[in-house]
């Protein structure tokens, strides 16, 4: 089995799955004021130091939460927020406005009345498309509005610096060879909490911790470095010499999302799979049901293009056998 | 040999699929999701049926996948049956889905996955591209595929063209799968609750409109709220004094329902359209079926295409928008939607 889905979901980094084993089973209460919970408390601040100081936040403003749709929730569901047309639904499921995008999937930053904030992310899930964030928060500085980043496919692909230009950004482990099921929402200004109960987090996300897996999430986002993109480079030469076009410009050095003129992205995601390789056609969706993409539908492209998202161990000769199998199934 | 089943998420199509593998194929299961009639936008996956169908193949050990039909279907099937009720008709959309669409998407899944055949869980047979019942009458499902080209029958399975429904809820229970028990459905799929008229309104409101019922004279004998409630030989919801009345006809252009005493119902001759010829009828007895589970009428064909056949015993309330297929023996020569009767 080859595994080209990263952005689906990637394989839980060593690192992440060592620092886990401890707290798999013990029972430990952060909040608990015994020794067990105090040692919980100490890893989930351990956690938290090392998610804040890979993206350059502060500390304090780490608030972890079960995951990326959880952070784009708690934020986008209060106030007026304006959204970029292939944000990820759980971020467009609040938008109040959406700011289109060019063929390229990059942000036309026009007028925008009555919004309070945007959110832009910082790569796209399916085309692997990068925003220009730099000018995405002069933008919203020279307006007065919030900037929120949905980074969840950020880490461990590209460099985090402009992370730090946000007011909020969304981090999410299983993206990035942490566990599924874990995330965090950081903020340098206040926000309303989703969850009120125990007071968590600061009051800010009441529910107990996920101790194994913030503690994951911690390990995995240090060992988040960004990848070479000498491997998709490898594998779109031998895209194209098939007859592919790949979607967008600036991408992410891990993703390619590609389109074959006369042939439907799911169809070649089965073929793929009877022949060993996991890809997918646009985002993954609930019953693994295969529709129209809406990123490409913002992009003008109407289709849904095949998506191969490499991760840190995948290698050359599994790049050239995903090709071949490729070259095969489109002459046969 | 590998194959493509196609899987509803019913007990049929599951043992379909049962049956192919315990012969030893190497089976991929399909579902086609066609429409969502459980309402709520952006409620894009996760239905009971695929899920079903997505357990079955677990049990069963093979490769298992969802196809996102929805707009192919609104486009070829729901808009059809929306518009030929319009027209004043009494349309078969399970006809127009294999005719138009599941056959043709399938065939195309199944030759790009490198299967030789499709299977689907029908209650019919074929062998060299030819149609015939499936061998429990009770069951025969040979009408709705009478669309299907005999070019696409020839890489086509109906693994349960042998079996009484018992005897396919028993290899599935013996198998443990999950749908052994689950209920047979006789609706129209997409349509909630079997209010075909519900249905339909929603989608073209200006079906509403009230009209006139008359009699053949024309004589107005009442008032009804959308002529799209009636349907050729309909008895019950007419509240006229008088009777029994009978629908005997549909005018879509002046919205009038038309209705007279049952033995206007009675035609000799079928005229239809969009013809499928799988098979030239021989020299045997011929047989026509005016509807699903209708009964079969002996018939000569006074012409082919177009289609033109005269019963030899008369039939009541030959339906336009129906279908009308042509059997010798138990062989499905030829089908289509009938246009009208005389």
């Amino acid at each position: 089995m080859i595994y080209l889905d990263h952005n689906a979901t990637a394989p839980l980094r060593p690192e992440a799955r060592r620092a886990m084993e401890p707290w798999l089973g013990r029972p430990a209460n952060p909040m608990s004021p015994h020794a067990l919970g105090r040692e919980a408390a100490m890893a989930v601040d351990r956690a938290r130091q090392s998610v804040a100081d890979a993206v350059g936040f502060p500390r304090d403003g780490v608030i972890f939460t079960s995951g990326a749709t959880e952070s784009n929730t708690t934020l986008l569901s209060r106030g007026r927020w304006a959204a970029s047309a292939t944000e990820h639904p759980s971020v467009l499921a609040y938008a109040a406005a959406v700011i289109p995008v060019d063929g390229e999937g990059r942000v036309i930053l026009g007028d925008l009345d009555g919004a309070d904030g945007i959110s832009v992310q910082a790569a796209n899930n399916e085309t692997g498309v990068v925003q220009d964030l730099p000018a995405v928060a002069a933008y919203a500085r020279s307006r007065g509005l919030r900037l929120h980043v949905d980074a969840a496919q950020a880490p461990g692909r590209i460099a985090l610096d402009h992370l730090r230009l946000a007011d909020f950004v969304t981090i999410s482990a299983h993206k990035i060879g942490g566990p599924q099921g874990v995330g965090a929402l950081l903020a340098r200004v206040p926000f309303e909490p989703l969850f009120r109960g125990g007071g968590q987090e600061r009051g800010l996300r009441a529910g107990t911790h996920h101790v194994a897996g913030i503690v994951g999430l911690g390990a995995a986002i240090g060992e988040a470095l960004p990848m070479s993109p000498a491997l998709r480079d490898r594998l779109e030469a031998g895209l194209g010499a098939l007859g592919g076009r790949v979607v967008g410009r600036d991408r992410l050095p891990n993703t390619s999302c590609v389109l074959f003129p006369g042939w439907e992205a799911a169809d070649l995601v089965i073929a793929l799979d009877l022949r060993g390789f996991c890809a997918s056609a646009g985002a993954a969706c609930a019953s693994g049901a295969q529709r129209r993409s809406p990123v490409l539908a913002a992009m003008g492209i109407a289709a849904t293009g095949l998506r191969l998202s490499l991760g840190p161990t995948t290698t050359a000769a599994e790049i050239d056998a995903v090709v071949a199998a490729l070259g095969d199934i489109l002459s046969g | 040999m590998r194959i493509v089943v196609a899987m509803s998420g019913g007990v049929d199509s599951s043992v379909a699929a049962a049956l192919l593998r315990e012969e030893g194929h190497e089976v991929i299961g399909v579902h086609m999701k066609l429409h969502d009639n459980h309402g709520g936008e952006g409620h894009c996956c996760g239905l009971d049926d695929a899920w079903d169908a997505r357990r079955v193949a677990d049990r069963l050990g093979i490769p298992f996948y969802v196809l996102d039909l929805q707009e192919a279907f609104a486009e070829a099937v729901v808009n059809p049956y929306v518009d030929a009720w319009k027209a004043g008709l009494t349309p078969n959309p399970c006809v127009t889905c294999n005719g138009v669409l599941k056959f043709r998407v399938l065939l195309r899944r199944a030759a790009l996955l490198g299967a030789e055949k499709l299977a689907t869980g029908h209650y019919a047979r074929t062998h060299d591209g030819r149609l015939f019942m499936a061998a429990d009458p009770a069951k025969d499902q040979s009408y709705f595929l009478h669309p299907v080209p005999s070019t696409a029958l020839q890489k086509t399975l109906f693994p349960l063209g042998e079996f009484t429904k018992r005897e396919v809820r028993e290899h599935a229970r013996r198998l443990g799968l999950v749908t052994a028990e689950k209920a047979e459905s006789m609706e129209v799929c997409f349509v909630p609750g079997d209010d075909h008229a519900a249905f339909v309104s929603r989608h073209a409101p200006d079906l509403e409109a009230a009209g006139e019922i008359v009699d053949e004279a024309g004589q107005v004998l009442g008032q009804h709220e959308g002529y799209h409630r009636y349907t050729l030989g309909q008895r019950r919801g007419l509240g006229l004094a008088g009777g029994p009345w009978f629908v005997i006809a549909v005018d879509p252009g002046a919205r009038r329902v038309v209705v007279g005493p049952e033995h206007r119902l009675l035609r000799h001759e079928v005229f239809a359209r969009g013809v499928n010829l799988i098979r030239p009828p021989g020299t045997g007895e011929l047989h026509a079926r005016l509807r699903h589970r209708g009964a079969l009428v002996p018939c000569e064909i006074l012409s082919l295409d177009p289609l033109q056949l005269r019963l030899l015993a008369p039939a009541r309330a030959i339906t336009p928008g129906q279908s009308v297929v042509v059997y010798e023996g138990d062989e499905l020569c030829l089908g289509g939607v009938i246009a009208r009767a005389a």
